[in-house]
């Protein structure tokens, strides 16, 4: 009974839970795992379903999608200062350690965005052919991915500022850091199935 | 991961060397296709190597996978999907494009071109009843359909 009064006690309970949360997201990101690799498997037999419209060897450029590779991959590494960051308990350097992640990401959307925009003002939309309706469909559900995770980052960012690095904030922030990890890996996936592929093969 | 925290030993030297790790497993990929180094074969195991290598990567130094310090059940479920990963790509991919071959065989079998059409190019109208009306009226030989081959 004099245990729950314990601070040592309630932190470990706490612990305890984070733990949990962590475990529960992790298994969040395994089964989104999944749809991702089922999108990269539909997107590969469809690849050669181009309907007499364009391949990927006429529509992508391959400077483009390293600079969204190197954007993810920078912002990834922020992310990691951003947690140490936390975990060093400097408010400021969690800010902006996210606020500079943002700033990545949003990079990389824009760069997207403007990749989508060229190719359907250009008649290669998703409708043009099954391997634009694969590529659109896998390469705009990360994007729909990276856009959400920035929210959050949004969101969290105000969390910071309002309610500052309570065990709470940081054990969200951590879950966070895992998604925004996770989705760097699957454009390492996009990356090396559909940008370096594409350009190779005509 | 280990937990709700990150591991006692992170610093940032390890998130740069996951960085700089990274980057070489990005440029040699980018490289050998931007400037065709290699002939498509061999490039292809370039880009898939460098993508294998860079997702163990990734996952050491920024996920801190670590067979010691992260929990027994978070790696099962890793692996697990990993395993399910493998069961359903290399299914469907093993299932489509063998499908892929057959039709290319009833194609040739319509219309004495070998790959005239492939299994996606549905523009193509009535396809499945051509075929059945083919099995009837065909000139070719049930013969040659088996031993056409699949270009």
């Amino acid at each position: 009974m004099t245990d729950i009064a314990a601070p040592s006690a309630i932190a470990a309970e706490a612990a305890d839970r984070a733990e949990e949360k962590a475990f529960g997201f992790w298994l969040y990101l395994m089964s989104d795992a999944m749809i991702f690799a089922l999108l990269f498997a539909t997107y590969v037999v469809m690849m050669s379903g181009t309907a007499g419209g364009p391949s990927g060897h006429e529509l992508f450029s391959l400077p483009r999608a390293f600079a969204e590779t190197m954007l993810l991959l920078v912002s990834s590494t922020t992310f990691g200062f951003a947690a140490l960051a936390v975990s060093a308990k400097q408010r400021g350097a969690v800010l902006g350690w996210l606020l500079v992640t943002l700033v990545f990401g949003l990079g990389f959307v824009t760069l997207e965005l403007q990749e989508f925009t060229g190719m359907i003002a250009a008649g290669a939309g998703p409708d043009r052919s099954g391997f634009l309706s694969a590529f659109f469909t896998l390469v705009g559900t990360h994007g729909l991915h990276v856009s959400f995770g920035m929210i959050c980052i949004l969101v969290m960012v105000g969390q910071v500022t309002i309610k500052g690095l309570t065990a709470p904030v940081a054990s969200r922030l951590f879950r966070l850091g895992l998604f925004w990890h996770f989705l760097d890996i699957v454009w390492i996936g996009i990356f090396s199935v559909v940008y370096l592929p594409g350009v190779l093969l005509s | 991961m280990s937990d709700a925290a990150l591991p006692p030993t992170v610093d940032r030297c390890r998130y740069l060397v996951g960085f700089a790790l990274a980057l070489a497993l990005t440029v040699v990929p980018f490289a050998t296709v931007y400037w065709a180094l290699l002939p498509a074969g061999a490039a292809l195991a370039v880009i898939a190597l460098a993508a294998v290598v860079q997702i163990v990567v990734q996952l050491r130094y920024f996920l801190h996978i670590d067979f010691r310090r992260t929990p027994r059940e978070n790696l099962m479920a890793l692996f697990f999907a990993g395993f399910l990963i493998l069961v359903m790509v290399g299914g469907s991919l093993w299932i489509m494009f063998d499908l892929h071959y057959r039709h290319r065989m009833d194609a040739a079998a319509v219309h004495g071109v070998p790959g005239a059409y492939g299994v996606y190019d549905i523009a193509e109208p009535m396809r499945a009843d051509r075929v059945s009306q083919s099995a009837a009226t065909s000139r070719i030989s049930p013969a040659r359909i088996v031993t056409e081959p699949a270009t």
